[in-house]
């Protein structure tokens, strides 16, 4: 079945079918809005950085996505299928999916906190392998064959076998992005995944981004490193109060943006850091 | 043969009498160790000699079952020359018990008060007393109140044990109508109402203090 | 010493009644652990109906004092036609009561679990037993387990009631012989001594579970 999108903001510059496509997502905190009618459009392959001030919503527009948070309106398809809500054919009624159906889309969808979120009573490899050997299935060998080379990829071979109170944030993170990888997303998100982190510690988990990135994984990152999501990013998303303020290339948005509220942010972070 | 009225009629007004001595003895109870687990507690805080012999009597009274305590004050100091009454032992040994509880609740909401505070109450400069008095026991306050108030709850519960040795608390009487009736259902049910309305009490007393008297998180 | 031949006479009777305690005890923890564990999924999981019936099984359990409970029971049971030995029909009293707190303590514990946690199996494609079996179960027991041991130490307590409803375990054992010797003090003590031993040995083992919790797994 192909639904070629077509209700895209921007036209895409990709011709084939989005990996990822947020039509129009609203969500309400009681009475405060923290997404206003949101869309977004995601080439496979694309890595789109959001930036904003905090409480902007990026986070919550990330937790919508894979459906840890519910949201009132819209519907997020991830490669040409719905996930989290459906549109019923026959009513249009907007459905909630089974959770059977939620927790097989969340196999689809790979996410990076901010604190890591390692089980902590689990050995690396074990947190690992754990959600492939009984969520997917997957033979333990074979998940543990591809747990150490995920390690390997992120440069933490000689640690399968500790437990995560043992490593620094750093290495947790890297930790957490093999274990996401591990499942094989079609695509990666990434929640301000250094911003627990110090300093020192936060080049090696953007040196894996990077990695990833060339490797052509579809991302969305929320991060406030500025210079990495210039480096990074194919596109930039800016968000304010729950709505998308402006989106383009990195050179656009950050040299020259069309909105003063962007302009403004970019003008604070700049005197702050000295960018 | 459950719900006859004029069972219940006779009853009721024998769990009541009963229930005087139930409230009487956790009034007591609690009160006493009310006052009596702050030198407890200050006894264990204090380096030396007096924090073993108090860690001892704790873990002592911790330990061995209340009913067992209470057959040795009953039986044991009678045999020693101190004949108590049944009420007396009974006080007696619930009162060892909980100073012995409460004394640790003590102990736990001081050092549940975080380091923070004396250390920003210093730098502003407030002598000991001072820092003592205005920061530090009302927070302890505050956090001694839940702890307290399930304590209570578990006298009002213990003193049904004092039926063993012939008191006649609600417990004992409840005995006494169930061995000599046909009615066990009623009598359940009688007892089960007046635990349940005291415990709830202490309870609810224990939210209200909470209310009142927390102004620290 | 003359004083406690009847103590060190009665010993091996009263080790006897010490091993039945602990088997009391241990028969009742198992059935009480499970039970405990369901009353806990239920209230964070169940519906409403299932909420609310759960929450009125803890007010009751909590608000009555177990001997009412091992009382009725001894006596209604028969009544409602029940085969059980009368073993048996403590153990299951004792076990229904400490379900009840220690479904609170497996609570407190799943509770105190970070949101994290959740989000990250969930994340993971995890469903909802997967998750509470590797990810929320191992580590929210971990974290119960000292109030848990602890609960255990006042199941070995509370056995000593159910000789009030005449069944035979060390409090018992003791007061029979202290019917014969007239040495209520002396073998009291003894049987004090034994409880002591079997609940601080349990106690410090809590205790150390209380350390490595608090170090990180």
């Amino acid at each position: 079945m192909n639904d070629v999108s077509s209700t895209a903001i921007e036209a895409p510059r990709v011709q084939y079918r989005p990996m990822l496509e947020v039509s129009c997502i609203s969500k309400r905190f009681g009475t405060l809005e923290v997404l206003r009618n949101v869309s977004l459009s995601v080439g496979a392959g694309e890595v789109v950085v959001v930036i904003g001030p905090s409480g902007s919503g990026k986070t919550t527009l990330l937790r919508c996505i894979n459906l840890l948070e519910d949201y009132e309106e819209g519907i997020v398809t991830v490669d040409g299928a719905p996930s989290g809500y459906r549109r019923d054919p026959k009513s249009g009624r907007r459905l909630r999916m089974s959770e059977r159906e939620i927790a097989a889309s969340r196999e689809t969808i790979g996410i990076v906190f901010q604190n890591y979120n390692l089980f902590p009573h689990m050995t690396v490899l074990q947190n690992i392998v754990a959600a492939p050997v009984r969520v997917k299935g997957v033979a333990r060998r074979t998940a543990e064959a591809r747990a150490r080379d995920l390690l390997a990829m992120v440069g933490l071979s000689d640690k399968a076998t500790e437990y995560p109170v043992r490593l620094s944030g750093g290495q947790q993170q890297r930790v957490a992005i093999a274990r996401a990888l591990a499942m094989d997303p079609k695509m990666m998100l990434f929640d301000e995944v250094t911003s627990a982190l110090d300093p020192e510690l936060v080049g090696e988990v953007l040196a894996a981004m990077q990695q990833l990135a060339r490797d052509g994984m579809t991302m969305i990152v929320v991060t406030h490193e500025m210079s990495f999501a210039r480096d990074i990013a194919d596109r930039i998303v800016f968000m304010d109060g729950g709505g998308v303020v402006e989106e383009g290339k990195p050179e656009q948005v950050f040299f020259r943006p069309s909105t003063d509220r962007v302009r403004l942010f970019l003008k604070r972070y700049n005197d702050r850091y000295r960018i | 043969m459950p719900f006859d009225p004029r069972f219940i009629a006779r009853l009721i007004p024998a769990l009541l009498e009963g229930a005087e001595v139930t409230v009487e003895l956790s009034l007591l109870t609690m009160a006493i160790c009310l006052v009596g687990g702050l030198p407890v507690a200050l006894a264990r805080s204090v380096r030396g000699p007096l924090a073993w012999l108090a860690g001892g009597y704790i873990q002592l009274v911790r330990n061995t079952p209340l009913l067992i305590q209470m057959y040795l004050v009953y039986f044991g100091l009678s045999m020693a020359g101190i004949p108590l009454s049944g009420f007396a032992s009974g006080l007696l040994a619930l009162c060892l018990q909980n100073c012995g509880y409460v004394a640790e609740i003590y102990r736990g909401g001081l050092q549940s008060v975080s380091l923070r505070q004396f250390e920003a109450g210093k730098a502003l400069g407030m002598r000991r007393w001072t820092l003592y008095t205005t920061v530090i026991l009302p927070q302890v306050v505050a956090r001694v109140i839940p702890p307290l108030t399930n304590q209570a709850i578990s006298i009002i519960k213990d003193t049904a044990q004092v039926a063993a040795i012939a008191v006649m608390d609600v417990m004992k009487v409840a005995q006494i109508w169930v061995e000599s009736s046909a009615n066990t259902y009623d009598v359940f049910l009688g007892v089960a109402i007046i635990y349940l309305c005291l415990t709830s009490l202490a309870s609810l007393a224990g939210k209200l203090f909470e209310r009142r008297l927390a102004f620290a998180q | 010493m003359n004083t406690f031949a009847p103590l060190i006479k009665g010993y091996w009777y009263l080790l006897r009644g010490a091993g039945m305690t602990l088997l009391m005890a241990g028969a009742a923890v198992v059935p009480a652990t499970i039970c405990g564990i369901l009353l806990a999924l239920l209230q964070i999981f169940g519906t409403r109906a299932l909420r609310s019936a759960v929450v009125a099984y803890l007010f009751v359990m909590r608000g009555i004092p177990l001997l009412v409970l091992l009382t009725f029971t001894y006596y209604l049971l028969p009544l409602t036609g029940i085969d059980l030995p009368a073993f048996w029909g403590v153990v299951m009293v004792l076990s229904l009561y400490y379900a009840a707190f220690m479904s609170e303590v497996f609570r407190a514990g799943i509770l105190s679990l970070p949101q994290a946690q959740w989000d990250a199996a969930r994340s993971l494609g995890m469903r909802r037993r997967l998750m509470l079996q590797i990810v929320i179960f191992p580590q929210a027991l971990r974290l119960a387990s000292p109030p848990f041991v602890n609960l255990c130490v006042n199941l070995i307590k509370a056995t000593s009631l159910v000789s009030i409803v005449g069944l035979w375990e060390l409090t018992m054992a003791s007061r029979e012989i202290v019917e014969r010797t007239l040495a209520p003090f002396q073998i009291f003590l003894g049987a004090a001594g034994l409880y002591f031993c079997m609940c601080y040995a349990l106690a410090l083992y809590g205790r150390h579970l209380e350390r490595r919790v608090l170090h990180g797994h």
